[in-house]
């Protein structure tokens, strides 16, 4: 299985908020570690060895294999883990002076230096001169050393729990009216805006949880056209999905969270365009809220030769303009599923039948030779290369026709404006 | 009428042109065009590859089918958005656009070209510029001084676009033409021979723009159109427009200037009014009475008349005068030499000292030399000691001048490595994918990606992807990438070299190299001189120094005893380790079997350990009947005379050129052809052909076909492995010297071997470990007896010993060294003194105290460490400098505990990549039950049998269908151990990365040759853990030469404990 | 004889318009190219033909145009009126298959001056509705004069304030005033 670093913090993290249930100080070590600062909540589970057996009971029932060292301080912990026995060893300095060098955390460079002068355990480091140690390995070795006898004392960095949005409001008579229910959520859009304002955070999605007296929950959810923290931007556009709420019995509480936020950085007081962009915004907003968000696209240019591929369309809402429309050759401003017509031969033909219509041929423009991407496996373009020809036809219409030499055929593939 | 195609880019437009210059040519031959210019951007690289090409259709095709070559290249100027297309009308004209090239590249890093309008205007004249504008609007600006500059030469080009526009495009192009009085011509601009190379084409369009294919988009060629096409197609095209058609013949027939008109003038370097005819037959008659003082035989004299007439008549005289010039100035300045080549062992190099191998010594045909019909000159290489070779460059420098000497380009193709790594990139292969696929290429390689192993990697073939990605590898392998600067093939012109071809910078700083390679230069008939550098001449070179130096022997390669029987002895029990060109693994186990007695046994081991023969079967045939197991006889009388020396079994080049002649009828001209083919040619694929002249020219001889079938084999085996016998004497004169060295002065010889490194096939630890076996006591460094060099010290005995020195010290620089010798005085007495004295910073301290070179002080390597790791300022401080025992601040004393055995032997191998105490095994071998130790293979009974040892070498010959050798070195010596395919395959990564191997199998004994055929192998190399130190890693590092394995696969195995140590060791429970 | 000077256009704003023929997709660009900052394209999803962008260009940036996917003609209605109201996209375009009934015409108009913007509703031939300002039938005609011509019929069949009349034009994307891009023409072959 390849690495996967990303999901091992995860993982780390997780493990990090479910070690807290046995001392409130958890910090991580390194990728792939924990240190618990368990001083004064040892006895909670009777002793040291007891606390560590149920810690190895819990993880082995999660199927977690995990090593644990036990110390009198974050550098003997670590030594112990590393390198030593799981259990809670009972005479300290013994157990660590028979760790190697490396139990000391320090680097490789020193560690293998170490080891060439003979100098392979805990053990021996202690017992030899510190001055001629220092002289040659520096003062970060006897450090690490002293903070593994505990001589030297070292914090542990608690995590901070990530920033959380949510607000909620109870009332003491349930309540029907959307009306009342608006009322509510503004109180609450206000008190949420407060905070992502205050971090300079905007939200991106809302979600509206709405309790019933009979312990049923809605949920409305909001998806913003951008990040805002506008409380009298973001109300009317709840007003829609409101609407569509069943209060049943009545709703006696509310909830309202915002789920995914976006770095909102302090905007140019601008009010001639930027009014303008913002009432667009919340026109995308309250379209999206009908139609689905992802439904409102713009053109991006993309480089294809192909002409289907030669733009996409993108969410409006989470994408930018891109002007940078560049094309040699005219292309129609309808493309079909190509609509096979009857001709012979590599030329246009002079009469085809197209949606039951006769057209003559009145000039064609070709031919465009356009080879598939041979990279990508495309169904449409199975049939090989294509010669384009734009044809103005005697009847007015002008069509862009292609013939596939490599299965001979022609088709109508699009209409010019 | 017909069309002339003026405009085509080859692949020598690197990453652009999709086609090799020779399929262009057959195309256009196929297509019946009358003309096609090959116009590489703003280079001639690619036009002696067409016109070779031409050469070799030129047998089968009547000339005038075939089309014209027009020599020419695309212009492409920094300040004009106009390409122009030139092309020369005559040699003058030729000479011109060299220079043109050659200012341009001069004036830009490697691989450049840099020209501005002006220097178009002022090189110009007589050629024939056709523009490509690539914007029609702007065009006129820079068209119209050109224009004006030269009248009558200058044209528009009109090139098709494939785009729908094409009628609308050429009704402009020809309205520019006419505002611009420059005619339009249709030209094609051709990037590739065919359209199957779109996707190439498109490939190589991201390697130039480093991207992936995905990132392609508008960048990728609409369509395949940008293919040759012929007279009908173009005619279509410019159905409006046929004037555009009929000037592209205009213009063919105006560019009258060809390659074969190069008429090549050697230098003629005259000496006192003396003609290089007359000095070079003076100089023959002179070397008659120092080669042959007691007088020439009636033969040699004989010889030397025919090839001097040859010369005179050929007119090469000046060629032999300048490579006597240039060996003469070597030996001048002590620099030892040797010639090989066709031309190599004739009698006048062997009389002009170029060469010490007798000509009567081998079965040399004298018209070989110099074949009068190839129109091709004579080839002499000449090999320098490889640490010495850059002073004969500079004096050709200096001798000839820049302006008329330089060096021959190197094509860098692609091979499989490069184009799996570059071609998997484009097509979004993963790094991990890329890295796998060619981490399964042993050596060089051309073939590909294998399909079995893409299976074995757990791919999916039939994935459309991974299937278009193995497929355009293997398009690409053979495709140029850049050209890099020859080793040594110097050319050296009368005239200015720069009217010949263009020249552009190397990487190296003051060097400039010709955008030509050897084979261009061979296929115009330009003389070149190769330079080359040989590591062994320097080994050989310093033997003889330090014989002169210890037993006050002059020896030189001359002069060394011929026919020794006790180094023919050595030979035959294949004690070789260090002997030049006799010491491989292959070489070694076929001595025994060949017993070489004489010289020219020698030749023949040379020869017949190569690819070539080996490929063409012609091994055990020739061993067979030398044992008398087989008996010697010819498939005719006439073979007899060709065959007669190697027992009737072809070994080298010539041979298998008169077997074509006498055996199937060729003509001389003919069969060269058919070697050319084979050599250079094999892209165009006209081997076939030669191979039924061939088969049934035999036949008619009343040949078996078996025989000829077998005969046409081992042709093309030749044709890229095999050696022409000159060569292999030449290189068999230089083994029996080193033989007759080891043989007679072996300490002497293991020291100069050891001096010469980095060389031959052995790494140091091997050299020393033979020296050892053979009696001599080898010393380690110390700091008061080492020099830089490895010396040797007279013992009490009256032998001598090698003293190793700082050079084999890892890291060490050869300055540290001399200032140690130098304030050595009597002798240092603590590694303090050293540091004050010699002035070493205190890194240079520690490498001595970790390669032991204080013990000589009584102070152990731990305790020296130590010592030593306490100095930490990079200079002594001046205060100190007079302390002469060194002693400075008092610090507690420290007892740190003795270093044991295992300990010591991986400090050696960290530091010296050898030791001298006991080999690894030595200290494993109780611990590991049921081996064999290599000197007991000899003795135990056949059947199953273990060993184990460290790796030396890994090699999978191409020859040998997927066999793998390993050689495994014990403390008892090396075995050696056969893996076949199928047990690769189940232990293939013990096998690529495993460090000491053991393995199990079956003896085969072939008189002293012994070899273990491995059953199951398993990786020891976690028990050099057991040694006990921390960097056990240092040991059983091979080097590239011995072992073929794809690089940066040495994962050295984890020890189970160090895999515990991850916390995480899966991710299962997610 | 000098043509007729084009009266109508630019389609009137606050006001809703509509166009058939073979035509009305360029009606629908030109309309788009005539100072509109952005466009609203209404188009139903399931239809199969796509809006190639690269075809605007030689009318007006495609980049300004948004497109919205409905599901049903009553969706594409609502999301109209919706936008029309708002008057932030000065020109809403739907692509209709059906006719729609007088009150949602009227409340097309009602949001269109509400917003002060343009509706433009491409229909099908003879499914008109009598709440349109403006109605078009645009076809294309064949020009033997020139190669890649842009000539075409309008012909205005509908005008609540005033009279019908037809017209030739010509669009040329060359000319740099918009104004002037569209070229009214004499008819062909007088």
């Amino acid at each position: 299985m390849p690495a996967n670093p990303k999901a091992d913090q995860g993982f780390l993290l997780a493990l990090r908020r479910w070690a807290t249930r046995y001392c409130p100080w958890v910090g991580l070590e390194g990728a792939d570690g924990l240190t618990l600062d368990i001083t004064g909540s040892a006895h909670l589970f009777g002793d040291e060895t007891a606390m560590l057996a149920d810690m190895h009971h819990r993880l082995k029932r999660a199927g977690i294999a995990v090593r644990i060292g036990l110390g009198i301080s974050r550098g003997s912990a670590w030594a112990l883990a590393h390198y030593g026995t799981t259990s809670a060893p009972n005479d300290m300095q013994t157990a660590l002076a028979a760790l190697p060098v490396a139990a000391l955390r320090i680097e490789r460079k020193t560690d293998v230096a170490l080891q060439r002068l003979g100098l392979r355990t805990i053990g021996d480091l202690t017992a030899t001169e510190r001055a001629p140690l220092a002289r040659r390995f520096g003062p970060e070795l006897l450090l690490r050393l002293d903070q593994a006898t505990g001589v030297q004392s070292e914090d542990i960095n608690p995590l901070k729990a990530p920033p959380h949005y949510a607000v909620r409001m109870s009332f003491p008579e349930p309540i029907g009216l959307c009306a009342d229910v608006m009322a509510g959520v503004e109180r609450l859009l206000v008190k949420l805006c407060e905070q992502l304002a205050l971090d300079g955070v905007g939200a991106r999605t809302l979600l509206l949880s709405l309790r019933r007296v009979d312990r049923d929950t809605q949920e409305v959810e909001l998806r913003l056209a951008r990040a805002l923290h506008d409380a009298h931007r973001i109300l009317p556009l709840f007003q829609r999905g409101i609407d569509t709420v069943d209060a049943g019995f009545g709703i006696d509480q509310l909830r309202l969270m915002a789920i995914q936020v976006e770095k909102q950085p302090v905007q140019q007081i601008n009010h001639v365009s930027s009014g303008s962009k913002d009432q667009f915004d919340d026109l995308l907003t309250r379209l999206g809220a009908r139609i689905g968000l992802e439904n409102i696209q713009r053109f991006l240019p993309a480089d294809s030769h192909i002409p289907e591929r030669s733009f996409i369309r993108a969410p409006a809402a989470f994408s930018s303009p891109n002007d940078a429309w560049t094309h040699a050759q005219p292309r129609p401003i309808r493309l079909f599923p190509p609509e096979p017509i009857t001709g012979d031969g590599s030329q246009p033909p002079p009469r085809f039948r197209w949606r039951r219509m006769t057209l003559t041929t009145g000039r064609a423009t070709g031919p465009e030779r356009i080879a598939p991407e041979w990279w990508m496996a495309d169904e449409n373009w199975r049939s090989g290369l294509r010669d384009y020809w734009r044809v103005e036809t005697q009847q007015g219409r002008r069509l862009w026709l292609f013939y596939t030499p490599q299965n001979p055929g022609w088709f109508v593939h699009g209409e010019f404006a | 009428m017909t069309y002339a195609e003026l405009c085509t880019t080859s692949n020598f437009t690197f990453l652009c042109g999709a086609s090799h210059p020779e399929e262009l040519v057959m195309r256009a031959a196929d297509l019946g065009l009358a003309a096609i210019a090959i116009t590489d951007r703003n280079s001639l690289a690619g036009v002696v590859r067409a016109y070779s090409a031409l050469k070799v259709l030129k047998d089968d095709i009547p000339a005038e089918k075939l089309p014209k070559l027009i020599v020419g290249c695309r212009i492409v100027l920094r300040n004009s958005s106009v390409d122009w297309v030139a092309l020369p009308t005559d040699r003058a004209a030729y000479q011109r656009l060299t220079r043109l090239l050659t200012c341009g590249k001069r004036r830009a890093s490697k691989g450049e070209c840099h020209l501005d309008l002006n220097d178009l205007m002022d090189h110009a004249k007589g050629t024939i510029l056709i523009a490509i504008p690539s914007d029609l609007d702007t065009a006129q600006r820079d068209i119209h001084p050109v224009q004006r500059r030269f009248p009558g030469h200058v044209f528009m080009g009109a090139a098709p676009q494939y785009d729908g526009s094409d009628q609308a495009y050429f009704t402009a192009c020809a309205d520019l033409a006419l505002r611009c009085s420059t005619p339009m011509v249709a030209v094609g601009d051709v990037l590739m021979h065919h359209s199957k190379r779109k996707q190439l084409a498109d490939v190589l369009t991201c390697m130039r723009h480093h991207i992936t294919i995905d990132q392609i988009g508008t960048r990728a060629l609409p369509n395949a159109e940008r293919r040759l096409k012929g007279h009908v197609d173009m005619a279509r095209l410019f159905r409006h427009h046929p004037a555009a058609i009929r000037r592209t013949m205009e213009i063919a027939v105006r560019c009258s200037f060809e390659l074969s008109e190069l008429s090549y003038e050697y230098p003629d370097e005259i000496a006192d009014g003396e003609s290089p005819m007359a000095r070079l037959e003076r100089l023959a008659r002179e070397g008659l009475k120092r080669r042959y003082p007691d007088g020439a035989s009636v033969k040699v004299k004989a010889l030397l008349e025919k090839e001097l007439k040859l010369v005179a008549k050929l007119d090469f005289p000046a060629y032999f005068l300048t490579v006597h010039d240039i060996v003469q100035y070597a030996r001048s300045q002590g620099i030892l030499c040797q010639g090989r080549g066709s031309a190599a062992n004739s009698i006048i190099c062997y009389l002009l000292g170029i060469t010490d191998v007798r000509p009567e010594t081998i079965a040399m045909v004298v018209e070989r030399f110099v074949s009068e019909h190839r129109g091709e000159p004579p080839d002499i290489d000449v090999d320098f000691e490889h640490e010495r070779r850059e002073e004969v460059i500079q004096w050709i420098y200096h001798r000839y001048g820049r302006h008329r000497a330089g060096l021959c380009a190197t094509v860098i193709h692609f091979r499989s490595r490069a184009a799996i790594k570059e071609v998997g990139k484009v097509m979004g292969l993963s790094q991990d994918v890329t890295a796998r696929l060619s981490g399964q290429i042993w050596g060089m390689s051309d073939g590909g990606a294998d399909p079995e192993h893409i299976r074995e990697l757990g791919l999916d073939m039939n994935d459309r992807r991974l299937a278009q990605t193995i497929r355009l590898i293997g398009e690409i392998i053979g495709f140029p990438r850049h050209l890099s600067q020859h080793v040594g093939g110097f050319i050296i012109t009368k005239g200015r070299l720069d009217e010949l071809c263009p020249i552009e910078n190397a990487a190296m700083d003051d060097r400039t190299l010709i955008e030509w390679d050897k084979d261009d230069i061979a296929a115009l008939g330009i003389l070149k001189v190769d330079v080359l550098s040989l590591g062994m001449l320097t080994c050989i070179r310093k033997s003889f120094d330090l014989l002169t130096q210890h037993e006050h022997l002059n020896l030189s390669i001359a002069t060394v005893p011929q026919a020794d029987t006790k180094t023919y002895d050595m030979l035959c029990v294949a004690d070789a380790v260090g002997v030049f060109q006799v010491e491989s693994r292959a070489q070694m186990n076929f001595l025994p079997r060949m017993q070489p007695r004489e010289f020219y046994d020698l030749v023949i081991e040379v020869a017949i350990v190569r690819p070539g023969p080996i490929q063409g079967g012609m091994v055990h045939p020739y061993i067979n009947r030398r044992q008398g197991r087989e008996n010697v006889n010819f498939p005719s009388e006439e073979l007899r005379g060709v065959l007669g020396k190697t027992l009737g079994v072809p070994l080298f080049q010539e041979q298998a050129m008169q077997i074509a002649v006498v055996g199937a009828g060729f003509t001389p001209e003919e069969a060269d052809k058919l070697r050319r083919s084979l050599a250079t040619f094999r892209k165009m694929g006209t081997i076939g052909t030669f191979r039924d002249r061939f088969i049934n020219g035999m036949l008619e001889r009343d040949y078996d076909l078996d025989f000829a079938n077998q005969c046409f084999s081992q042709i093309e085996g030749f044709g890229e492995y095999g050696f022409p016998e000159s060569h292999a004497a030449a290189f068999a004169m230089l083994a029996y010297v080193s033989a007759w060295l080891k043989c007679h002065h072996p300490a002497i010889f293991a020291c100069a071997l050891l001096n010469s490194q980095p060389m031959g096939f052995y790494a140091p630890a091997q050299i020393v470990r033979d020296a050892r076996e053979h009696q001599i006591e080898v010393r380690p460094v110390c700091v008061n007896a080492s020099k830089w060099d490895n010396h040797l010290e007279r013992r009490t005995d009256g032998a001598l010993a090698i003293r190793l020195g700082f050079r084999q010290i890892k890291g060490f620089r050869e300055e540290d060294a001399n200032w140690i010798v130098a304030a050595r005085r009597n002798g240092y007495q603590d590694p303090e003194t050293v540091w004050l004295r010699a002035g070493v910073a205190p890194a240079v301290l520690e490498r001595l105290a970790e390669a032991d070179a204080f013990i000589s002080m009584g102070i152990t390597r731990r305790d020296a460490l130590w010592q030593v790791k306490a100095i930490r300022s990079q200079t002594p401080l001046p205060l100190f400098n007079d302390l002469v025992d060194g002693e400075s601040i008092h610090e507690p004393e420290v007892t740190l505990p003795a270093m044991h055995l295992g300990e010591e032997v991986v400090e050696d191998y960290l530091s010296t990549r050898l030791t001298l105490r006991a080999h690894p095994m030595e200290l494993l071998r109780p611990t590991i039950p049921g081996l064999t130790p290599h000197d007991q293979l000899q003795h135990v009974p056949l059947g199953r049998t273990s060993v184990c040892g460290l790796v030396i070498t890994r090699q999978r010959p191409g020859t040998a269908s997927g066999v793998i050798f390993l050689t495994l070195e014990d403390e008892t010596g090396v075995s050696n151990i056969v893996v076949w395919a199928e047990i690769y395959k189940k232990f293939r990564r013990i096998v690529m990365s495993g460090r000491l191997l053991h393995v199990n199998g079956y003896l085969q004994r072939e008189g002293i040759v012994v070899h273990l055929i491995a059953q199951s192998i398993e990786d020891m190399s976690h028990r050099l853990t057991d040694l006990g130190h921390p960097m056990e890693e240092v040991i059983g590092i091979t080097r590239p030469g011995t072992d073929d394995v794809p690089r940066g696969q040495h994962t050295s195995a984890r020890h189970p404990r160090e895999q515990a140590k991850r916390l995480f060791p899966s991710r299962d429970f997610h | 004889m000098q043509p007729k000077p084009l009266i109508c256009f630019p389609l009137a704003t606050s006001r809703v318009h509509e166009a058939c023929g073979a035509n009305a997709f360029k009606f629908a660009a030109i309309s788009g190219a005539q100072n509109h900052t952005r466009v609203l394209w209404v188009r139903q999803a399931w239809q199969s033909d796509i809006l190639h962008p690269i075809g605007l260009l030689p009318y007006y940036d495609p980049s300004k145009t948004l497109l919205a996917q409905v599901k049903n003609q009553v969706e594409g209605l609502t999301v109209m009126e919706e936008a029309l109201r708002d008057g932030s996209v000065s020109l809403v375009i739907i692509e209709l298959d059906q006719p729609i009934n007088l009150t949602v015409g009227r409340r097309l108009q009602l949001a269109a001056k509400t917003g002060k913007t343009t509706g433009l509703c491409i229909i099908p031939e003879g499914m008109g509705s009598n709440a349109a300002e403006t109605r078009w039938q645009c076809d294309p005609m064949f020009d033997p004069e020139r190669a890649d011509s842009t000539l075409m019929c309008w012909r205005l069949i509908k005008n609540k304030s005033g009279t019908l009349c037809d017209w030739y034009v010509r669009w040329d994307a060359t000319k740099s005033n918009p104004a002037d891009r569209i070229v009214v023409v004499s008819p062909p072959g007088e």
